[in-house]
Parts: C-alpha cells; structure tokens; sequence
C-alpha cells in the first residue's frame, strides 16, 4: 500500500507553507508574506530509515474556485457523480493556465490525498471560501481543517462554526508557535481521517518523538564539548618589557571573551543544525553582549542583583546559600543561583560578580613573562555558559522552520536540581584539570548529565 | 588492507572538520545513504567528498611532515659536527679531557633526555610541568606550525591547524605531544651522529691526544673502576674500548707544574677513543634512537585513535549514521522567479469627486448606503464571493459602456486573487470610464485606511495591472 498523502489546501497567503515547513521541519519552504508565493505542489515525504511513511503536500492557494465550481457542477448531475467530476475537471485543465493553481492543489486530492485546510483565524469568515470548500466536499476526500491565527484569535469561534459545516475535524493551531507535542497531536489527527492512515502515522509520530530525544542526546554532547573547551581554553599573551600591564591585561581578557564566543557561537550553530535549522539568522546585536554577560558583573545584573546582594549571598555559605537565592527568585534565577553556590565566601561572590577571567604571570627564561588566563578557574563560567546554551536550545528545538525572523536567544532556564548542580560542579572541576587527554571521558560524563537537563525545557522570556 | 591513517591524513581531516563547522548535509545524506562501514572508512569516504583534492594534500602534508623529521635529524647532526669539534678541539698542546668529554656528550644529554620524557608524560607533576611550560614559548609544534604558514605550501595550512598550539582542538593534544617529542628525538639522534662521526673523522685524519683531569682529589684506581662500570655493557666484546689501569695512570695530566708537554708514551694518549666513541653511541645515540622509535610508536597510535576518537568526527559520526529519521523534501522547492517590481508603491490616491457606481467585491461587510454615500456613487453592485461567474457577468453588463469612474471596493485582509483581476480586466475592457481597486479595513461597519502589510500584499498583487489602488476617503469628510 501506498503511503497516506495530505494536500494542505486553502486561499492564498493563510500559511499552508507555513503549516508544512513546521511538520516538515524543512526551512526550505517559500514563505513571504506576498500572496500566490507557492506556485507548484511540493511534496514532503516523511522517511524513516528509507521508508516513507507519509506525505504533506504544499499547494498553491484557489485562485478561480467559482469558475472552477461552475464548470464542475455542469459535469455533475447526480451527487454520485461530483468525485468523478472533480477528477475529470483536473484532467481536462492540467493544462490551461486559467486553472493552473486549481489543478495543482486538486491533482493529489483526486489521487487519493486527505485534505488539510488551513485558513486563518485573525480574520473574519467571508463568502469568498464556500465554492473552494465546495469543491473540497465534492472531490469526497477524507478532510481535516486547521484554523491558523495569524495574529489575533478574534475570529476563531465564526471559523469554526463555518467550517464545521464542510469539514468533519476543524483543529486550531498557531502554526508558528505551536509546541512541538502539539504538532505531533496534529500529525496523529491526520492518521484518524482514515483508519487505513492510522497505523502509519502513530509510528511517524513515535518515530519523530524517539528522533527529538536523540537529537537532544547529541545537543547535549555539543554543549558538554562546548564547556570542556571553553574549562581548557587558557590563551597567554607574552608581557615584553615595554607593554602596560593594564593594557596587556584587557586585550587579553578580550581575546579570552573572543574565544568563548566563539566556542559558543560554534556550538548554537552546531545545535541549531541538529534541528535542521541551518539557515537560522542570529540577532548578532544580542550575541555581542556575551563578553559582558560571561565576564562581568552584567549577568548577575541582568537578574537585578547588584554586588551587595551577592556577597551577602555569599556570606551565607557556599552551596546552600545558592539554593536559597534560586528558591528566592521562585526558580527564575537558573544557572545564576548554582553559579553563586560553587563559591564560598562573601568576598569570593563579590570578585566573581566583577570577573569570571582569573589571570596568572609566568616567568620565562631571559627575564621575560607571560600574562596567562587561568583555565577553569572560574567557577561560575561553565554554569553561566550551560544556561545560555540551554535557553538557546530550548529555543531552537522549538523553534517552528517557517519562522524567518532572527532568532534572538533571551531568557532564563529552570533551576538546576542540586543533585545536578553537584554533579556538574564535580565534572567541570575535573575538565578544567584533565588537560587536553582527559577531555574526552570529562565530555562523555558532561553529555550524560546534560542530556536529562535539556529534557525539560526551559521556558523562553515572555 | 587498510592503512592507518598518517598523521598528515589526521591533519587534513581536522583542518576539514574545523572548516566544515558548518556541514553539508548533502554529503552526509550521500554517506549516510551508502551504510555498513565502519568509522575510519566512512571518515575518509567524508573527507574525500568534502574536499576532492585531499589525496594530494594528504600527500603533501605528509611530505611537509617528513621534511620537518629530515630537518630535525640534519639540524642534530650540525649541532653534534660542531660540539663535537669544540669538545675534541686539539692543536698539539693539552689534552682532550675526557672527563669533560663525558660531561658534555653524554651525562647532560642525557639529563635532557630524561627530561623529555618526564615533560612527555601527560600529567607532568606540577613544578615540573610549569618549567616544561615555560618552556612552551619556544615549542618546537609552534615552530613548525610557524614554519609550515611561513612556507605556504599546499597542505602546509592542515599542518598549521594540527600543530599550531594556539589552536584548540578538542582531542588532538596527544598527537601534537608525541610528533613534537619524535621530533626532539630525532634531533637527539642526528646529534649523536654528527658527533661520532666527526669523532672517527678526527682520530682517522688528525693525531688527538687525550687526558683526564679534574680539580677534584682522584685517584686512578678510583677513575678506573668509574670506567670499568661505564664500559661494562661493552667491554665483553670490544676489550680495546675499556681503558686499563696502566692507560690511565699514563694519562693524568695537570695543566700546572708539569710544563705542558706530554710525558707519557704517545701511543697510550690516543688509547681513549674507542671508549669514548663506544659511550657516545651506547650513552647517547642507541637511546636516543630507542625514544624516537618509541615516540613514533605512540605518535602512530595516537595519530589512530584521534582519527576516529576527536570530538568533531565523532559528532559528524552521529551525524552520518543516525537512524535516519528524515521529513525534508529530498530537493529543496525551486527559486521563485524574478519578482515583478511593485508598480504602485506610492500612497494610493484618495477619491475626489463622485463616481458612477461602486462594486463591492465579494461582500465587503458595509452597509450600501454607507458605501454609495461614502464614495458619492449612484449605486452599489455586487460581484465575487459567494456569487456566481454568471451573476459577475451581469454587473459587467450593467456597467458597459459608461464613462464615469467605477470603484471596486475589496476586502484589504484578504489577497488579490486571479479572479478578482479577471473581473477589473473585463471592466477596464468594456468601458472607458476610470476604473480602481480600494481596498479597505473595516471596523465595526466603517471604512479603514488597509494596515500597511495587507497594503503591501495588495501592492504587489496588482504590480503588473494597469488599474490604480486607491485609498478609502476619510470618514469626516462631507
Ligand atoms: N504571525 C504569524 N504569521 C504567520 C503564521 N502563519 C503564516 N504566517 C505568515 O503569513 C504569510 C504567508 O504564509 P505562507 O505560509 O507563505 O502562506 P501560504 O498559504 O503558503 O501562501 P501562498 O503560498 O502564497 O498561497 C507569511 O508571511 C507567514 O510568515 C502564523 O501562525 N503567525
Ligand atoms: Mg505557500
């Protein structure tokens, strides 16, 4: 048997693209905001291991659907003869370009597709839809429509009422915000237009659910590399006898922040192409406050904590006064409460709000030095780093692929579990000290503490 | 048989995953397709697609690599040819102290030796490791990788990326230790050689006569059982290479008091040699080419395991042989054509003056009074939506032939479609009054300006239509 097929159908410009690049979760869709962007029906086939299991179909919008439903209705005399002539209206206008559109969309339908309609729900139901829902019923396929607000939900309750009058299942779903269970609730909508579908795609969709967790296995393994890295990153710059200390000093703390930006940019790239988003722009604006946020006193800021705050936090001792600033921030703080945990004393939470860079002066022969970063020894930097990129992945993972804005990473991540926090403190200390040959097993245990962390995804800024 | 993989094939795989940060998922499609090999085939399979000329640049990395041993061993053997001139110096006068022969050619390489390999171990303890690092400055991988830019030759860019310290690459630090510790070896090696051989030339080509000599208060019976121990490995097999006592007692020599000339019978002056050069290959050649052989041992596993072990070919391994779960379309949707240029971008004109009838397009939710009184029209019609193509035909009927302007009221939020452009066609063709499109918002029963994105939707439709879009008058105007 044949895989089901799903023609997602509709007037022009009320995100059939859009509805089809997010189960597809392919960015190569033409999407604008112009009408008629679809030209040509696009297939989407849901593989797994080589076997197709379903197929979406993109269509270009009705652009003549009454004079098409005329010329139908001529053919069909009887009711029993309506499916019959929708079919011989397809053949005999292939090719006639007054029809083109119409013949694209209704093509697969008459060869056996269920229909997906999609209309919008930010604007008012109008007569203009009855002769294109007209020909959908008369073509006798299984049909399913999706109420997308583009927007607003203002017209949601009207569209129902509509199209409950054509449509046997009407769903709503804001194509471009929708979570990724929500997506898969749809994609098992579809399966129930015919029970012959059924079986096929409960597996696409348990396919899809096992896939999602390897994906972030291997997102976790990108981060855990990520942090090691960034533990072992110990630029150096040589102080020759004429240079300012001060001046040394900040260009090498600035080559440090280039470097950690790089290794973060890296990753999210390396991240956002798991998730097949490989065309993703990035809000670079927010990507250059990294040095900032990793180096200085503006992530702690950024949660309106001032030094005063933190050193009192400090005062309190060590991890346990970590928990508490998280359980004072209802949770909000994340990764900033485990960072403050990792550091005992008052004094220390104080020096580290200022600086994550510790810096150290080697002497060499010949009377010269070298002014080094001190790997690892921030304690706080691998957790801040480990926030952002779970706020980032967060983001990305459910990040619909017909969305064309930049993606701008903001936002905290849920608390860290203390058992985690523990866990992690201990396996970060253990990177910074492996040396480059360690590494490896540091990133395999990191990658396996991450992973459940990733699980629960953190919740974006409003 | 496969071949392990060189230390150049590492080299121009790394510098090809560091490249290809940002992968190509159609060269990993194409792999992933193919199935059933194992890591290291399927990381040369990658690394072939990726870069089509990576078997000569394999070639050439390796080549360059080479080059850099060859220097090493030259460069040692020039250092050996002139230490060992200065250590055997001899122009008829003194003596060639061996004792100061044995301090310089055999106990302080020997330290350095011993150095190496403790600097070598991967967890150098933490005095030692910060001295070993201090010396990091002049590392000899960062001179090569320096050298290897600077030469810029094919290739040489791969050697840079594995070498170059500065360079961070997860995973590669025992490759970059152990090809660095090879190198210092055979550096070792070429030194010991130059130094033998520029030993065997002197005392075949130039009468040298040694001594011993020290400050300190020796005997020779003590020197000699010295020596007897530092021979043993040899003196079994070659008696002539182990200096007796009466040698030795013959060959003390002061520099004070004794007049410079030599006293003993110049034949037992030059008995030394073969001890000396029987030293030098057994104290510093023989173990300086055990380490090298060694270092090339665990160069060559280290060179394997990274191969297949760094963390970026592992990421492209998963990549590469996930279970394929996969939703895209297997080719991308084609280019859209060239876009018409937006005709009418400008605001559009606002009515002035009457006009002979308004369509209202496919229902426009306002009322015909409202309209008709709105736009100064003698009447309203109704075309599109839910009506039939014959019900359109009867509006164009009823307006052919005028001369007055019509307005086709439209519904801003919903597109311009195909048949609403049939219609302004057939009405521009039947008549030869003005004929325009408003679309316009509505809010409550009351015309609104379009919001400026239905606008745009709208502007675009109509780029290549002749028919103005015009904007809604303002309701208080009279
Ligand atoms: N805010 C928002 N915009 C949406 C949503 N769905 C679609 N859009 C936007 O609506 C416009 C049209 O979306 P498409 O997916 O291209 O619509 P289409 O039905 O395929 O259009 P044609 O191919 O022209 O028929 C694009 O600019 C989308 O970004 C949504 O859920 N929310
Ligand atoms: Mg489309």
């Amino acid at each position: 048997m044949s895989p089901p097929r799903f023609a997602v159908v509709g007037h022009p410009n009320k995100g059939k693209s859009s509805l089809v690049a997010t189960l597809a979760e392919d960015e190569s869709v033409r999407i604008a905001p112009e009408s008629g962007t679809t030209t040509r029906a696009v297939t989407y086939p849901m593989r797994v291991r080589g076997e197709t299991l379903y197929e979406l179909i993109d269509t270009p919008g009705f652009q003549r659907a009454r004079r098409a439903l005329g010329l139908i209705e001529q053919r069909a005399a009887t009711a029993a003869a309506r499916r019959e002539a929708v079919r011989a209206f397809v053949a005999e206008h292939r090719a006639d370009p007054m029809f083109r559109a119409e013949c694209e969309l209704l093509a697969p339908v008459v060869e056996g597709a269920g229909i997906i309609y999609v209309v919008d729900g930010a604007v008012p139901y109008g007569p203009e839809y009855e002769p294109e829902m007209e020909i959908l019923r008369w073509s006798g396929q299984p049909s399913l429509a999706v109420i997308n607000p583009i927007g607003t939900r203002d017209h949601v309750r009207e569209w129902r009422d509509a199209l409950g009058q054509y449509f046997r299942v009407v769903r709503e779903m804001d194509v471009l915000a929708a979570p990724v269970e929500q997506r898969l609730d749809l994609l098992r909508a579809f399966g129930e237009l015919d029970p012959a579908w059924r079986p096929a795609l409960e597996r696409a969709v348990e396919a899809l659910r096992a896939e999602r967790h390897r994906l972030r296995v291997r997102a976790a393994r990108v981060i855990a590399e990520m942090l090691v890295e960034a533990l072992t990153l110990a630029p150096e710059r040589r102080l020759r006898a004429d240079d300012d200390p001060q001046a040394a000093r900040a260009e090498l703390e600035h080559a440090y922040a280039d470097s950690l930006r790089g290794l973060e940019t890296a990753a999210r790239a390396r991240v956002e192409r798991l998730y097949h988003h490989e065309a993703l722009a990035r809000d670079e604006a927010v990507l250059e406050s990294i040095e900032a946020d990793l180096l200085a006193a503006r992530t702690w800021q950024l949660f309106g904590l001032d030094r005063l705050t933190l050193a009192g936090v400090g005062a309190g001792g060590g991890a346990a006064a970590g928990l508490g600033v998280d359980a004072a921030l209802g949770g909000l703080s994340g990764f900033l409460g485990a960072a403050i945990g990792g550091v005992a004393g008052g004094a220390a939470a104080w020096l580290a709000a200022d600086r994550l860079a510790r810096f150290e002066t080697r002497d060499l022969p010949f009377g010269e030095q070298v002014l080094a970063v001190r790997a690892g020894a921030s304690r706080n930097l691998p957790f801040v780093l480990l926030g952002r990129a779970r706020v980032h992945h967060a983001l990305v993972a459910r990040r619909s692929h017909a969305r064309r804005d930049p993606l701008v990473v903001e936002g905290t991540s849920a608390g860290l579990p203390g058992d985690a926090r523990q866990r992690l403190a201990r396996l970060f200390e253990r990177a910074a000290d492996a040396g480059d040959d360690g590494a490896e097993a540091v990133v395999e245990s990191l990658a396996e503490a991450i992973a459940p962390l990733l699980e629960s995804e953190p919740e974006p800024a409003a | 048989m496969r071949a392990r993989p060189t230390v150049g094939e590492l080299a121009c795989l790394v510098h090809a995953l560091e490249a290809e940060r940002s992968a190509r998922p159609a060269v990993e499609q194409a792999l992933r397709r193919r199935g059933g090999a194992d890591d290291l085939v399927c990381l040369r399979d990658w690394l072939g697609a990726v870069d089509e000329d990576s078997a000569r640049r394999i070639a050439d990395t390796d080549a360059a690599l080479r080059a850099v041993s060859g220097g090493a061993l030259a460069a040692g053997a020039l250092l050996g040819l002139v230490t060992a001139l200065g250590v055997f110096f001899y122009d008829g006068s003194g003596r060639v102290n061996v004792l100061a022969v044995l301090g310089v050619m055999v106990v302080l390489p020997g330290v350095l030796l011993l150095s190496s390999w403790l600097g070598a171990s991967p967890r150098g303890s933490g005095a030692v490791a910060r001295a070993l690092a201090a010396l990091g400055a002049w590392s000899p991988g960062r001179l090569v990788a320096r050298w290897s830019r600077r030469a810029g030759r094919r290739g040489s860019s791969a050697l840079a990326t594995l070498l170059d310290p500065r360079h961070h690459v997860l995973g590669l630090a025992p490759v970059r230790r152990w090809a660095v510790v090879r190198w210092s070896h055979l550096l070792g090696t070429g030194f010991f050689l130059g130094a033998l051989a520029t030993l065997l030339a002197l005392v075949v080509f130039t009468d040298l006569a040694f001594g011993w000599s020290t400050t300190l208060r020796a005997t020779p019976e003590g020197l000699r059982d010295l020596v007897a121990v530092v021979a043993a490995p040899w003196a079994w097999a070659v008696p002539a290479a182990s200096p007796d006592l009466e040698t030795i007692a013959a060959t003390r020599w002061f520099r004070a008091g004794q007049g410079g000339g030599p006293t003993a019978p110049p034949a037992l002056l030059g008995q030394w040699w073969p001890f000396l050069a029987a030293a030098l290959a057994v104290y510093g050649l023989l173990p300086r080419i055990a380490s090298a052989a060694l270092a090339s041992m665990l160069l060559r596993r280290a060179t394997g395991r990274a191969f297949v072990g760094l963390p970026a070919a592992r990421a492209l391994l998963a990549r590469i042989g996930a279970a394929e779960v996969d939703t895209r379309a297997p080719t991308p949707e084609p280019a859209p054509p060239p876009p018409e240029a937006p005709r009418r971008l400008e605001a559009p004109v606002p009515v002035v003056g009457g006009c002979e009838a308004v369509v209202s397009w496919s229902a426009v939710p306002v009322p015909d009074l409202v309209l008709a009184d709105l736009l100064d029209a003698d009447r309203v019609l109704h075309a599109g939506g839910a009506r039939t193509v014959a019900e359109d035909e009867a509006v164009l009927d009823a307006l052919a032939d005028g001369a007055g302007r019509v307005v086709v009221v439209t519904k801003a939020w919903e597109p311009p479609l195909l048949e609403l452009r049939d219609f302004v066609d057939a009405l521009v063709a039947r008549r030869s009054g003005a004929v325009a499109v408003m679309p316009v918002a509505v809010d409550d029963g009351v015309l609104r300006p379009p919001r400026a994105a239905d606008l745009a939707v709208w502007e675009r439709g109509f780029a290549d239509c002749a028919v103005p879009l015009v904007a809604p008058p303002r309701e208080d105007r009279p």
